[in-house]
């Protein structure tokens, strides 16, 4: 219990296969495709950057907690990510301004 | 184990029809969606949502749960009625959606933890507040996590435990770590962790994605007529040259001095000309002096007000 644990930063640098980003983002071979097609994530035969791991986790969440479809996750995924890129523009604003 | 009222959770009557229902789980999964959600609580709330939905839109599932009656209470103590386990069951199987074995021991002793057979266990997710200095030199820290496991009876308790958790050199505000085979135990392997690291505000420095911001308070002269600055970098003091005729507002960037990465970010260093108090006679003296020999107008380029 005492062991140090040494997660996976999900970050650009780190790659994850294929077939890690179906188990740990728990969807199907055809659905990473279906978010591949509708542009959540890169058009790659192989080797995604880790950060991918995250999108589709957030993806499959939406999917299934929304009871919707691929198109209409895809749409909410791009608003999300101008959220929080405001949201951390408006941080960096702040913090300037102390 | 307490009772829970579905209905009651979901908003809807006991005679809603199938379509009322996914009605009423939309609206409300468009309110507590953790992932859209700002209401406290969204995620707890969206886990009610999400196993009274599993119940009710099944018509299986919602006959068996009708027939336990409509005399129970919310949170009223509960067991489920003799024979229950044979004929309740079998309709646990062929559902869809939530990860597995994130319901409650209700819904468990109703309908069964296996819904899918060989199923990983859920993921879990936990925030991880570390330090700037943390983040910059990587440390390991201890997380304390409360997990509901299944009990020898096969009942769900919370378990506290203590993790030893890696933070990698060099991890920015908002990335997550992926801990495998940390989460919720299943029957085909547990899940996994994901913490989301948050960076807790420094009293010197500022973040911007890699780089560190540093504001460095110097007297008039030392603006005036250059000077050398001791500067804090996160990796220890350096000395940074201040050009002569520094002003307030200026950057100095100390390259490579920033947050560790692919490139290191940057430490830029802000210049705040900070005026002496006058506190004597001979303090008066000098800046007399000054506006007397500098013909210096700051507000010069506001033309002739």
């Amino acid at each position: 219990m005492n062991d140090i644990l040494e997660g996976l930063l999900l970050d650009d640098c780190a790659v994850v296969t294929r077939a890690e980003l179906c188990g740990s983002g728990r969807v199907t071979p055809e659905e990473l495709d279906a978010l591949t097609a509708l542009g959540v994530l890169p058009a790659l035969a192989d080797g995604y950057p880790a950060a991918c791991l995250a999108l589709v986790r957030r993806a499959a969440r939406l999917k299934r907690g929304l009871d919707t479809d691929w198109e209409l996750v895809a749409v909410i995924m791009d608003l999300l990510h101008e959220i929080d890129a405001l949201r951390s523009e408006v941080r960096r604003l702040k913090a300037h301004q102390r | 184990m307490h009772y829970r009222d579905y209905y009651r959770i979901m908003g809807v009557e006991r005679t809603a029809s199938g379509e009322d229902i996914k009605r009423a789980y939309r609206k409300l999964a468009r309110r507590y969606h953790p992932d859209v959600s700002k209401e406290p609580k969204a995620e707890e709330r969206f886990k009610e949502i999400g196993e009274a939905y599993e119940v009710l839109r099944d018509p299986e599932k919602r006959a068996a749960y009708d027939r336990l009656g409509s005399q129970w209470q919310p949170d009223q103590d509960f067991t489920p009625p003799p024979g229950w386990q044979q004929s309740a069951h079998a309709a646990g199987a062929g559902t869809h959606a939530f990860e597995g074995g994130d319901f409650s021991d209700f819904f468990e002793s109703l309908f069964g933890g296996g819904r899918r057979a060989a199923t990983r266990g859920s993921d879990e997710s936990a925030h991880l507040t570390i330090t700037l200095e943390d983040a910059f030199h990587g440390a390991t820290r201890p997380l304390r996590l409360t997990i509901p496991q299944h009990d020898a009876r096969g009942r769900l308790v919370p378990q506290t435990r203590t993790l030893n958790v890696r933070i990698p050199k060099g991890v920015q505000q908002g990335q997550q770590i992926r801990l495998a085979g940390q989460g919720r135990p299943g029957p085909a392997g547990a899940g996994d962790l994901y913490l989301e690291i948050t960076i807790a505000p420094h009293a010197l420095y500022r973040l911007d994605g890699r780089d560190l911001y540093l504001t460095a308070p110097v007297s008039p002269w030392e603006a005036a007529l250059g000077a050398r600055l001791k500067v804090p970098t996160l990796a220890g003091t350096v000395e940074l040259r201040l050009p002569e005729g520094s002003q307030s507002g200026q950057k100095l960037r100390l390259k490579g001095r920033g947050m560790p990465g692919t490139p290191p970010g940057d430490q830029y260093v802000l210049i705040e000309i900070v005026n002496p108090k006058i506190d004597s006679e001979r303090a008066r003296e000098l800046y007399r002096t000054m506006a007397h020999d500098l013909a210096f107008d700051p507000r010069a380029h506001w033309g002739a007000a």
